[in-house]
This record gives structure tokens, sequence and C-alpha cells, in this order.
């Protein structure tokens, strides 16, 4: 779809938030929460996209994330869990964007900014089955992952909610 | 997008639930979705490009056929680009049905050739289209179908839009080539 363009035509751009939301559309059990974080874009994804630090500060089941592989935007990363289970994630990480796959676990990222500050989305689903009816338990997740970066951003930057 | 073997091995891995897959299938759709929604919609646009491709991804499975990639994501774009457009300026719905009720296309309103502000006059032409007359110059001026093929993705008699919109396509042709 690389095809060349008539620029004098409007173009529809869609942000990193719509993006994730259309993906997270075509995983089974998935979630999207998001809301404002009342801070830049650049205090927001600094913060979210240190995912060696802040995917453990703001998983209570990860005990450490570790990139084991960067190629542009692909990475690898070993994931280990409270109770010694690891998983290795593949990773998409760019600007305003991340999504990580795992054997069991999906997680997705999103930011763009807003007049108001940042509008910030989770996504998170399962790779199993039937994972439709852990809907309600991935969306308490997410919401308390969405809470948490807020507090750190604020904490940090003095701009976020507490 | 060509239907081109790398392409149809993402559609493959993501319909099989690589999600990695759908991520770079995104990558790869949103730009063209994006060319089709935006005449369409205009500032409805990025409202319909989501909904295309929420659409594109919640039925991905369904496309039995990877090669015709191009062609179904364009159908869904452009009927979501109509439907979106619609709605915002009805809400209630009550036009819903009426897609074949193309609004009159006058060609005196279209900008004299030569106009110095050839961008925006794109954009303005085409706000004085109905979503269907824009709908179908998007599928013909940039997506190359004849009227026959359009009419057909939109479900239109191509007799009802044929020579109005013959006439309107020669002048706004005009007034950007000049």
């Amino acid at each position: 779809m690389n095809e060349p363009t008539n620029h004098h035509w409007p173009v529809a751009d869609l942000d990193p938030v719509r993006r994730l939301r259309a993906l997270a559309a075509g995983i089974p059990g998935a979630v999207v929460v998001e809301d404002v974080i009342p801070a830049s874009f650049e205090a927001v994804w600094g913060i979210a996209s240190d995912l060696e630090n802040e995917v453990p500060r703001s998983e209570w089941h990860v005990r450490s994330l570790r990139i084991t592989h960067q190629e542009g935007d692909r990475l690898e990363a070993l994931v280990y869990g409270l109770v010694g289970v690891h998983d290795r994630f593949a990773i998409v990480l760019r600007p305003g964007w991340c999504w990580m796959q795992g054997r069991l676990l999906l997680a997705g990222m999103a930011a763009t900014p807003v007049e108001d500050g940042t509008l910030f989305a989770f996504a998170t689903g399962l790779r199993v089955p039937g994972s439709g009816v852990l809907r309600p338990v991935l969306r308490r997740a997410v919401d308390r992952s969405l809470r948490r970066l807020a507090q750190r951003v604020g904490a940090t930057t003095g701009e976020g909610t507490g | 997008m060509p239907a081109d073997g790398p392409t149809e091995a993402l559609v493959r891995a993501a319909q099989g639930g690589d999600t990695i897959a759908m991520n770079d299938l995104l990558d790869l759709l949103a730009p063209y979705v994006g060319r089709i929604c935006g005449p369409i919609a205009l500032e409805h646009g990025p409202d319909a490009a989501q909904e295309a491709l929420t659409a594109v991804f919640r039925h991905l499975h369904t496309l039995w056929e990877p090669a015709a990639l191009r062609g179904w994501v364009r159908r869904i774009a452009t009927w979501e680009a109509v439907r979106v457009t619609r709605r915002a300026a009805d809400p209630s719905g009550r036009q819903a049905g009426r897609r074949g009720a193309f609004a009159a296309v006058e060609v005196a309103d279209l900008p004299a050739p030569g106009d110095p502000s050839l961008a925006a006059d794109v954009r303005d032409v085409l706000s004085r289209l109905s979503p269907e007359h824009r709908a179908v110059l998007v599928l013909r001026d940039l997506e190359g179908l004849d009227e026959r093929e359009a009419a057909a993705l939109l479900s239109v008699p191509e007799s009802t839009v044929k020579s109005r919109l013959h006439r309107a396509r020669s002048n706004f042709r005009k007034a950007w080539t000049r």
C-alpha cells in the first residue's frame, strides 16, 4: 500500500490510541481502558516506555523485565513473574506505541497528545480460547495499571493526578 | 497494496493469532485506509478510519483469500466512511437507508481553473458533494475503479450517478490539472 498518493486529497490520520482500539477489536476477550493524564506526552511516554523499570513497578505479578535484544522498534524481553514463571515477549516499541506478545499474555500501550494532557490507553488480552470470560478481571487489572501510571507521572513531574 | 507473498503471509499469521503480525498489518493498512476515509469522511476521517480498521480486524478471520485483502479493505473503508459521515450528519439514523439519495452537484459550484489555493480547494469541492459522491470520486480517481465497479461496490445503480458524476468529475479534474 505504498503507491504514490495525490497530496491534495485529505488523508485521515489515525493516532496511536485509535490504532490500539482497532487492533484490540480483533483479539477475542481483549480489553482497552483509556484516560487523559494531565501531563505532557513527553512526560507520560518517558515513564511508560521505560519498560524495564516501569512494568515491574506497575504490574504486581511481574518481578522483572529484561530486554534481551533490540533492533529498531523491535525488542525481545524476558519477563519473570513473582512465582518464578518466565515468559519471552516480542515487543514493538515506538513513540506513543507499544505492543507486547508473550506465549499467553498480550499487552499494549498507546498515547497521543490532547488539549488537556495526554490520552493514554492500556490494552491486555490472553492468547487462550475462551478468555472472554476473564474480561472483568483483565479490565480491573488495566484500570489499576492506568491509575498507577497516572500516579507515577504525577509523582515524577508534579503534573499528573495522585 | 500489492497482493504479494509477504502481505499474504502476514494476513495468514494474523488470522492465526499472531498479534505482532496484526501490528504489522495495521502499519500496512492504516495509511491506505486513511487515504480512502479522508476524502470521503472529511472532518470525520479519523473516526471513519478507526471504525474501518476495527471492522477489518474484527472480521479478518472471514477473509478466506489473503490476495483479496486490498479490495476487501477498500470496500470496508468506503462503506464505513459513508456510514460514519451520514451518522454524524444525522445522529437519529433516519437517513441511514438513503444510500442512493445522491445530493445535487452543480458544476458551477466547482472552483475555477487556476485557483491558487489548490489543496484547500480540493477539500472545499469535496465538502460540496454528498458522501456517496465523494466515495465514487475516491474509488475512481484514487483507486482507479471504473463507474460500474464503483457503483457495484457502493450497491447503487450505475445509471443513477453516471451522467451527473461524469460532469462533476470532468470539471473537478480540470480544476486541479490546469
